[in-house]
């Protein structure tokens, strides 16, 4: 039943190479050649549980980045209309694929690639709002049974036009800062910074602008807003645009962590649902308070937990409890929300 | 008080609004017969295989359609549930041995219990909410499957010996190797006491009640029903469909893992919910077409275009085929069936009555039955009582 | 209306028919739940004594090889279930092992075909997907076997062998397949394969001949690594190669790091999992297992959070150096090991099957395979050997003839220059493992392949 294959290749190699420690003494090079830049060497003046929790602590900030964007980009859609866009997931694996091919061979540099390839899928969320969900505005439940379609039809279209194959975008930060013990490449620094930057400026446009507040009133009583004379039409097709621009840009910004594959989204989107509805589903702030919760969550458990495979469950599990005490999430749910699926 | 309930109650009317009509009923009862015949027409193993799968589909979706439909709830684990059932038969069989007439009321009951527990806390939620945390209970439950080595044989899963499990029924047997059309025949007739077990549920005043709490929640509770038992039981039957139809499966599969119930596989765990949709939400036997649909499709599909579509563009073909089939039909096959059917009832009517021979009268009627909706801008109404 | 007593008689009919069940089955009996079957591969049976290498070895020619004399053409129907579709992990070695087959059929139908006797046969491929699932697996055999009425199967890679191999054996129908599993079921001892599993043959080399070789030599050639820690998928693959390996080289004598961590599948982020193998010790070896496309990610996130010192990887090294440009000096990484692999192929024959393939599949001279391409080996190789077994007994459909030829002879193919199967059916063939490791000069990382011979054991 088990893969015979897998364990085949799994079959170490057996090395001919000119050893690297002893090359070290050939070459009068330092034992321990540090991988990237140390900071502060003093290992043994931070206790060593410290170190650990501070490590985890910094891996689940970057992990938290990324479920704030896509939380984002399924909050504000489903606030607005009702619709469980499943296909969020393929989304995001499409920004990566883009940006990908469009940094490719040093085409462009990464940091011009994740914004035009958020655009292309900002685009194609636009398209797809205009010919397929409009259709299915009063009759949500329809919404997401095609959203189902098009995971497949997005899925395998991918799998033509680049295969199941890994592909790569490289670091743009290749060194890695040693801060008492904890390893934090740069890299994620970076990508942290531009995810903070990007849900700040979101939060501020969407407080203070005149879209920002007519999205809001949409989602408060959309047939009021339209006799308000808020365009709610445009309104939703600008809302599906920010909602694929926001999976393009963490799908883009994924792609220099992760190989790109096309099951790259998938594990997102249900963690992105889980920290939409943790923190309301509608609401913007809690979903980025949310965000950091699931995050922390799900590090802390695999790293202190018994049965850091149960992971997922732990998630699962503190969102059952938090809908169990406040059905409408830790803070409060807006929009047109609750009976829509019928 | 009761009068007030059942005055409630009755604003809801049956939704079959023609097929009361023994001409409409007939024909789909002998529609319904035709199953009976799959293995002589079948000419392989294969299709007849195929049918016993859409039976054991058919079980859970019409378990699903009590909760989805009737009561309005929409489930992510049913196939979890569905997978509970098969378990529990399994790690019955596997320990105690246990014949299969006892592990299909003890699977059914598993599932049920196992629906109630996955109920008390998720029903606190609605809409949308209900949905994700069934999803998630559902994954809670996968990881039991998967983790809980000593109970559940972990990963692997478990296997029941292919030649001798099932048996025989008197003189019957059923191994699915060698007599795969008397199963075949056994699950028929669970899938058929499923539909009669739901149609009943949905003409007695249970069902009504289902219903009115789907219909306005508020104004169900006001008037004294209890909604979260309600909600609950309808869980606990949907629940015990699934377990039924969970033992029938592992016969027929002989395996079950995790990974069959892992909800995380998005089309997994709606494969049912699909079922529905694309049958008809609003008829009872939406949930038998749609699983038809859904296990006789890709075979079709690959039949006729097998040799140009890789499985690749054989997805991409079947993903828009939903899409569009979803867009177009909105009330699955059954509703655009009933709604054509009423459409040419109706315009052939009216083109009668404007003086038009029958012929031509029937012609333009037919025409129309395609496209309902262009018979609404005329005027006709076409479904004359309130969809459900 | 409500009907109340409708209901009643339903449930009623329910009961009865439940009642009517019971009573009828009495007397079933049924087996089940295999318990894991991690035991090794210990046979008690005797080793009955092979001289391998004195048979005639078949080339590819002698099988494509026509006397003139042929006066029919037949096609012949040949079944293949691979998974086609599904989780990445599973058909990313699904399809590359169904590419093999295909291409090995597609090489002899354009050659003419094969000729047995008076015929000339081309073949043509049933494909059947299992779309990764052991119950599909177990209903496209059973249709393979009972409509098609095939005479010999291919597949699957990696799902559904066992069950697969069951029925396939009840109809005694040629059947390869590089199952590791079925070592441990069907191919057990050497009395089984000979008696009621004789027509499957597994087309790869035990892991646990492999894996504790592996482990001896690591010990000899790095002296100064004793720790090894584990991270693996939480699926039934990733808990039994994890433990095998812990085993193997526990056995070795090397000390394993905390408990081996089991993360998810679709994991993306392996940092919590890495930290918490960090804060049990110190470690030297680090072996990973996730989806082939995944691996690569595992090995970054150690780098960086300074996990591991030799890192042993399940995937190409072309890949393992593509995504990790800048490897540090005191980090190794050993790739994974193959019967031929396509980065610095070794044999003139290897190179030209890797280019061959890559027209197949359509890719261009020098792009990029698919990950885990070089398991189309476990395939190509031997649709050869089932053709030259048919002409040996002078038969296409009698399969106990063509299982005895099998288990003869030798072949002169791409995975090895004398390939055979030994007394338990189970395939002998080398690996060619790879090691990855910075370049002092700076650019490319270096890679360096070498070819193992397969350990003695393998012989029997």
């Amino acid at each position: 039943m088990t893969s015979g294959l897998l364990r085949f290749i799994a079959a170490p190699a057996i090395p001919c190479y000119n050893l690297p420690h002893q090359r070290g003494a050939n070459h009068n090079e330092p034992q321990a050649a540090a991988p990237g830049l140390r900071l502060f060497e003093r290992e043994g003046r931070v206790p060593h549980d410290l170190v650990v929790f501070l490590q985890q602590l910094f891996n689940a900030l970057r992990i938290s980045g990324i479920y704030a964007l896509v939380a984002l980009g399924i909050t504000v859609i489903f606030g607005l209309t009702g619709i469980v866009k499943f296909s969020i997931g393929q989304l995001i694996t499409l920004g990566a694929f883009l940006a990908f091919a469009m940094s490719d061979n040093g085409r462009l540099p990464f940091l011009l690639a994740v914004p035009l390839a958020a655009l292309s899928v900002a685009a194609l969320s636009l398209l797809l709002e205009r010919f397929v969900f409009r259709a299915t505005i009063h009759t949500p439940i329809n919404g997401f049974i095609v959203s189902l379609g098009l995971i497949l039809v997005l899925q395998n279209i991918m799998v033509e036009g680049w295969g199941t194959t890994a592909h790569f975008i490289p670091p743009v930060l290749s060194k890695t800062w040693v801060v008492g013990g904890v390893h934090m490449p740069a890299n994620d620094w970076l990508i942290i910074w531009i995810t903070a930057g990007l849900i700040a400026s979101l939060l501020l446009i969407l407080r203070t602008t005149k879209y920002g507040r007519a999205m809001r009133a949409c989602a408060e009583d959309r047939e009021a807003a339209a006799l308000m004379g808020i365009p709610v039409g445009i309104v939703i097709a600008c809302t599906f645009a920010l909602g694929g621009g926001l999976a393009g840009i963490a799908g883009g910004l994924l792609g220099s962590i992760n190989t790109i594959n096309v099951y790259l989204g998938q594990s997102y989107l249900l963690k992105g649902f889980a920290v939409a509805l943790v923190g309301g589903l509608g609401n913007i702030e809690g979903a980025v308070i949310a965000a950091v919760l699931v995050g922390l969550t799900e590090t802390m458990a695999a790293g202190y937990l018994s049965h850091p495979e149960w992971r997922d469950g732990y998630t699962f599990g503190l969102m059952i409890i938090v809908l169990l005490i406040r059905p409408t999430g830790l803070f409060r749910a807006q929009g047109q929300l609750q009976q829509t699926l019928q | 008080m009761t009068t007030a309930i059942a005055r409630f109650r009755q604003s809801f009317p049956g939704q079959h609004a023609t097929s009361d009509v023994l001409a409409v009923r007939l024909p789909i009862l002998l529609l319904l017969a035709l199953p009976l015949l799959a293995p002589t027409l079948f000419p392989t193993s294969r299709l007849v295989s195929l049918a016993v799968t859409a039976s054991i589909y058919v079980i859970v979706a019409n378990g699903l359609h009590v909760v989805f439909s009737y009561n309005g709830q929409l489930s992510l684990a049913h196939t979890t549930l569905w997978g509970l059932g098969a378990y529990s038969a399994g790690l019955l069989l596997v320990h105690y041995d246990l014949p299969i007439a006892l592990l299909i009321p003890a699977a059914g009951l598993t599932a049920a219990l196992g629906a109630v527990l996955i109920g008390i806390p998720a029903f606190r939620t609605s809409g949308f909410s209900f949905a994700i945390v069934t999803f998630a209970a559902a994954e809670i439950l996968r990881l039991i499957g998967n983790d809980w080595t000593r109970l559940t044989h972990g990963g692997r899963g478990i296997t029941i010996d292919l030649f001798t499990a099932p048996t025989a029924l008197g003189p019957i047997k059923f191994d699915t190797f060698n007599h795969l059309a008397n199963f075949y025949y056994l699950t028929l007739a669970f899938a058929y006491v499923s539909i009669a077990g739901i149609w009943a549920i949905r003409n007695s005043s249970l069902g009504r009640t289902f219903i009115a709490i789907k219909e306005n929640e508020q104004l169900a509770r006001s008037l004294g029903i209890n909604v979260y038992f309600h909600k609950l039981l309808a869980f606990a039957v949907s629940g015990f469909y699934a377990g039924v139809a969970g033992v029938l499966f592992l016969y027929h599969q002989k395996h079950i893992d995790p990974g069959q119930l892992s909800p995380f596989n998005a089309l997994n765990s709606i494969q049912f919910l699909l079922m529905i949709l694309i049958g008809g939400r609003a008829s009872t036997l939406g949930p038998v077409i749609g699983a038809i649909v859904v296990v006789f499709g890709p075979e079709v599909v690959n039949s006729i275009f097998g040799n140009i579509l890789t499985p690749t563009r054989a997805q991409i073909v079947f993903g828009s085929t939903l899409a569009l089939s979803v867009l177009t039909a909105p009330n699955g096959i059954a509703g655009q069936t009933r709604d054509g059917f009423n459409t040419f009832v109706a315009v052939t009517r009216r083109s009668r009555e404007r003086g038009r021979s029958w012929p031509v009268s029937m012609l333009i009627g037919l025409g129309y039955s395609f496209w309902p909706r262009a018979a609404q801008r005329h005027g006709i109404n076409v479904r004359p009582e309130r969809e459900p | 209306m409500p009907h109340p007593l409708r209901l009643r008689w339903l449930l009623a009919a329910l009961i009865v028919l439940i009642a009517a069940t019971a009573f009828g089955c009495k007397n079933k009996t049924t087996t089940g739940g295999k318990t894991p079957s991690t035991k090794a591969a210990t046979s008690n049976a005797p080793r009955p004594t092979v001289t391998p290498f004195t048979s005639k070895i078949i080339s590819p020619d002698d099988v494509l090889h026509q006397d003139g004399k042929a006066t029919k053409q037949v096609t012949l129907d040949w079944g293949a279930m691979f998974e086609l579709t599904g989780p990445p992990e599973v058909q990313g070695f699904g399809n590359p092992t169904h590419q093999g087959m295909k291409m090995a059929v597609q090489e002899i139908n354009d050659a003419g075909g094969f000729q047995v006797g008076d015929t000339v046969y081309k073949i043509n491929i049933i494909d059947e997907d299992t779309a990764s699932l052991i119950p599909n697996t177990i209903g496209v055999a059973q249709s393979l076997v009972q409509d098609r009425h095939v005479k010999v199967i291919f597949g699957p890679a990696t799902l559904g062998e066992t069950e697969a191999t069951q029925i396939t054996q009840a109809a005694h129908v040629i059947h390869l397949c590089p199952c590791q599993e079925r070592e441990h079921n069907a191919l057990d001892t050497v009395a089984n394969a000979h008696g009621k599993s004789q027509w499957a043959f597994q087309t790869l080399l035990p892991y646990s001949l492999l894996i504790g070789q592996a482990a001896k030599t690591f010990k000899t050639e790095y002296p100064t690594l004793h720790t090894m820690a584990l991270i693996c998928q939480d699926s039934p693959t990733g808990h039994d190669i994890c433990e095998r390996t812990k085993d193997a080289y526990a056995a070795e004598g090397v000390k394993i790091i905390g408990s081996i961590q089991y993360f998810p599948a679709g994991t993306t982020d392996y940092s919590p999992f890495l930290t918490n193998l960090k804060s049990a010790g110190q470690v030297d070896y680090l072996y990973n297992f996730d989806d082939p496309e995944s691996t690569p990610t595992i090995v970054r996130q150690a780098i960086q959070l300074g996990v591991g010192k030799l890192q042993l990887v399940t995937i190409p090294a072309n890949l393992v150096s593509a995504f990790i440009p800048d490897i540090p000096s005191d980090i190794i990484i050993s790739a994974g090991a193959a019967p031929r692999q396509e980065v610095q192929p070794l044999t003139p024959k290897a190179k030209d099957y890797f280019n061959r393939l890559r027209a197949f599949e359509g890719i261009a001279p020098g792009g990029n395979l698919p990950p885990a391409s070089f398991v189309s080996l476990f395939t190509y190789d031997y649709v050869y050997m089932v053709a030259a077994a048919m002409q040996k007994a002078g038969t296409v459909d009698d399969t106990t003839k063509i299982a005895k030829e099998l288990e003869i002879e030798h072949y002169n193919g791409v995975g090895e220059d004398n390939l055979f199967f030994n007394t338990r059916h189970l395939a002998v063939h080398g690996t060619e493992p790879c090691t990855v490791t910075q370049n002092p000069a700076g650019g490319e990382p270096n890679i360096s392949c070498v070819h193992n011979d397969p350990p003695p054991e393998a012989f029997y």
